[in-house]
């Protein structure tokens, strides 16, 4: 197939690992939240977004333990629009050496700490962990945006190539974030001051009901 | 020297915040004073959107109505974004001298990247 976007295809079989507390679903993608599907409209959002930028898989937000296969079928029934074959092969498109790892999170607070953890540790294993704590930083700032601001469940991707390190954080918020001057006296709006700092560049793409607010590092 | 101040006594919130964050999981907030009577403030942890305002709530109810000098000893503080600067930057406001010992380098990163280090007096 024809890889437009330029973007190196998910290694899905290395994903799985790093989703140790989910389960991934195949081939067929669905969400769900101890057995219920999490609402129509948010996983419309996000399946849209992701559409956008990569071959994706949803995955069970519960261990694999908690749900069984008769959750799934449930699921599967009862939203035949939202649970449904999306999983685009694309294997030829990734250039040589390109790595890329995605999760999501729910919109909760406390799930900024765990992207930090799923960045830090994904880019460590990939030898870029000279870096790792800037990325922590960016990926804190990014995610932090999206539950303040957004109140939005949001997704991670990290890819790279070579010497070049992606982050990505896509939410389900049309909003753009915004640079304010920052002084010693204001207390927000550093966050972005410290992405464009510690990253090479960055930036802002819309997405269909979201965005993707992206940094580029090198290793 | 650093000593503990017995917090039964003399600061009864500074304990109960220390048992409240711990059971949370997010930060540890505790409270001593080095032998020049600062106190010194001991973060423990990870600051971000998610437990800055409850570390924010801690601190000031462990240095109350200081407004001379207080020291945060960050050599345990593994992680902080704006949020967590910001929440230094708070106390700044109110409180002549701020001093941060031990910040990891990436705590010393943040302060230097975002431009307010005059604000701050930064030990290692």
């Amino acid at each position: 197939m024809a890889c437009a976007t330029g973007i190196p295809a998910t290694d899905f079989s290395r994903e799985r690992q790093i989703l140790t507390s989910a389960e991934q679903v195949t081939p067929q993608d669905h969400v769900v939240d101890d057995g219920e599907i999490i609402s129509t409209k948010e996983l419309e959002g996000l399946r849209n977004i992701l559409e956008r930028i990569t071959p994706f898989m949803l995955s069970c937000t519960s261990a694999a333990s908690e749900v069984d296969g008769s959750a799934r079928g449930e699921a599967c029934k009862h939203r035949p629009n939202v649970v449904g074959t999306r999983h685009r092969e694309g294997a030829e498109c990734a250039p040589v050496g390109a790595r890329e790892s995605t999760m999501w999170f729910p919109a909760d607070a406390g799930e900024i700490r765990r992207a930090r953890d799923f960045v830090r540790s994904t880019i460590s294993d990939w030898g870029f962990g000279r870096i790792a704590d800037d990325a922590a930083v960016i990926i804190s700032e990014l995610a932090g945006n999206s539950i303040r601001h957004a109140d939005s469940a949001f997704f991670v991707t990290v890819s790279s190539h070579r010497s070049d390190l992606r982050l990505s954080v896509g939410d389900a918020s049309e909003l753009q974030p915004t640079t304010r001057e920052s002084s010693p006296s204001a207390n927000a709006g550093r966050g972005l001051v410290l992405v464009a700092a510690l990253s090479d560049s960055w930036g802002v793409e819309s997405s269909p009901g979201g965005k993707i607010v992206w940094a580029d590092l090198r290793r | 020297m650093v000593w503990h101040v017995p917090a039964s006594r003399t600061r009864p919130d500074a304990t109960a915040t220390v048992e409240e964050l711990v059971e949370a999981d997010k930060i540890e907030v505790g409270i001593e004073a080095d032998g020049a009577r600062t106190p010194v403030v001991k973060l423990v942890g990870e600051i971000d959107v998610s437990n800055a305002d409850l570390v924010q709530g801690a601190i000031d109810r462990s240095i109350e109505d200081q407004r001379q000098q207080v020291a945060f000893d960050l050599s345990d503080l593994r992680f902080m974004d704006s949020s967590g600067l910001a929440v230094l930057l708070r106390v700044a406001k109110r409180v002549a001298v701020v001093e941060l010992r031990n910040p990891a380098p990436i705590v010393r990163r943040i302060i230097q990247i975002t431009g307010v280090s005059s604000v701050f007096v930064v030990s290692s």
